[in-house]
């Protein structure tokens, strides 16, 4: 298990970019356009992480979330951190355990790929399968989102 | 400049710490306060950042904080914090660009900036403490 990114909810992307590339020299390593998330991601590593931020590991970074529903961006005085995330080698062991330990999923595995979950304070985790997606499984598949995540 | 945490104000360090350690298994490496307990800070890292939190450069972590003085303090992610080699170079370019700062690096250790998504990002001097000196001196923070 191992960290990768805090994601941070932008309300201008090219304002964003300026402060972070422009101005403090944050390199984009990557830019992704998910129909998933419906948002734009921009991955930007610090200037002395950039070789770490590029190679496999992508990480650490800083994950810019642009929705392109602007309506969905977070409003002014929103708090726009969105989560932590880390890589595990096992994601349906790590949910396993959580739960067993008294956890609450918001979004279980149901992809083998991805899920979510809140801490004691409120603040949302992004649990990342390493390499290959697990084959979907019954038991993930028919498990329900709790609340929500990333707001 | 490199990444070191998260930061994540909490009510509750201990309770926060035995969520992460035992739920995630992601466990504490350092921690500070002080001897009043006004301020608790833990470090935590994942089980394969271990060796990096606990080498000089003491990341990639999360810091989970709760500051008596601060009770309005609103408990989830606070900041990103990186380190940096020159800490008044930095402030000097976002002051120029005319960023505001919710913490100007008045102790020469530490400036905390607001970013363009409402978030805040934080700024620590690697190596020695620089001398304190106007104009961080006297400017306040701002909310």
């Amino acid at each position: 298990m191992e960290y990768l990114h805090t994601m941070i909810r932008v309300r201008n992307l090219e304002e964003s970019l300026a402060f972070y590339v422009g101005l403090l020299g944050f390199q984009e390593v990557q830019r992704i356009e998910s129909e998933d998330d419906q948002a734009t991601l921009v991955l930007l590593a610090a200037p002395d992480d950039i070789e770490s931020g590029q190679s496999e590991k992508r990480a650490p970074v800083i994950k810019l979330c642009s929705e392109w529903d602007e309506a969905k961006r977070p409003a002014p005085g929103a708090r726009a951190f969105a989560h932590v995330s880390y890589r595990v080698d096992d994601i349906y062991a790590a949910c396993e355990h959580f739960l067993a330990q008294g956890g609450t999923l918001s979004r279980p595995p149901r992809d083998g790929r991805k899920a979510y979950l809140k801490t004691l304070e409120g603040m949302t985790i992004e649990l990342v399968q390493r390499q290959l997606t697990q084959a979907p499984n019954a038991k993930w598949l028919s498990m329900s989102d709790i609340g929500t995540w990333n707001d | 400049m490199y990444y070191i945490h998260t930061t994540v104000v909490t009510d509750d360090v201990e309770q926060s710490k035995a969520f992460y350690a035992n739920k995630l298994g992601v466990t504490a490496f350092r921690e500070i306060g002080d001897p009043n307990g006004a301020f608790h800070a833990a470090f935590i890292a994942a089980p394969d950042d271990q060796e990096s939190a606990r080498s000089p450069r003491f990341s990639p972590a999360l810091a989970l904080v709760r500051h008596a003085g601060r009770p309005n303090a609103r408990p989830g992610i606070s900041h990103v914090c990186f380190r940096v080699a020159d800490l008044y170079a930095i402030c000097e370019k976002v002051a120029n660009a005319g960023y505001r700062f919710k913490v100007p690096p008045r102790d020469g250790f530490r400036a905390l900036v607001h970013t363009p998504e409402g978030a805040v990002i934080e700024f620590h001097q690697a190596g020695e403490r620089r001398t304190p000196v106007e104009p961080w001196l006297s400017m306040p923070d701002s909310e």
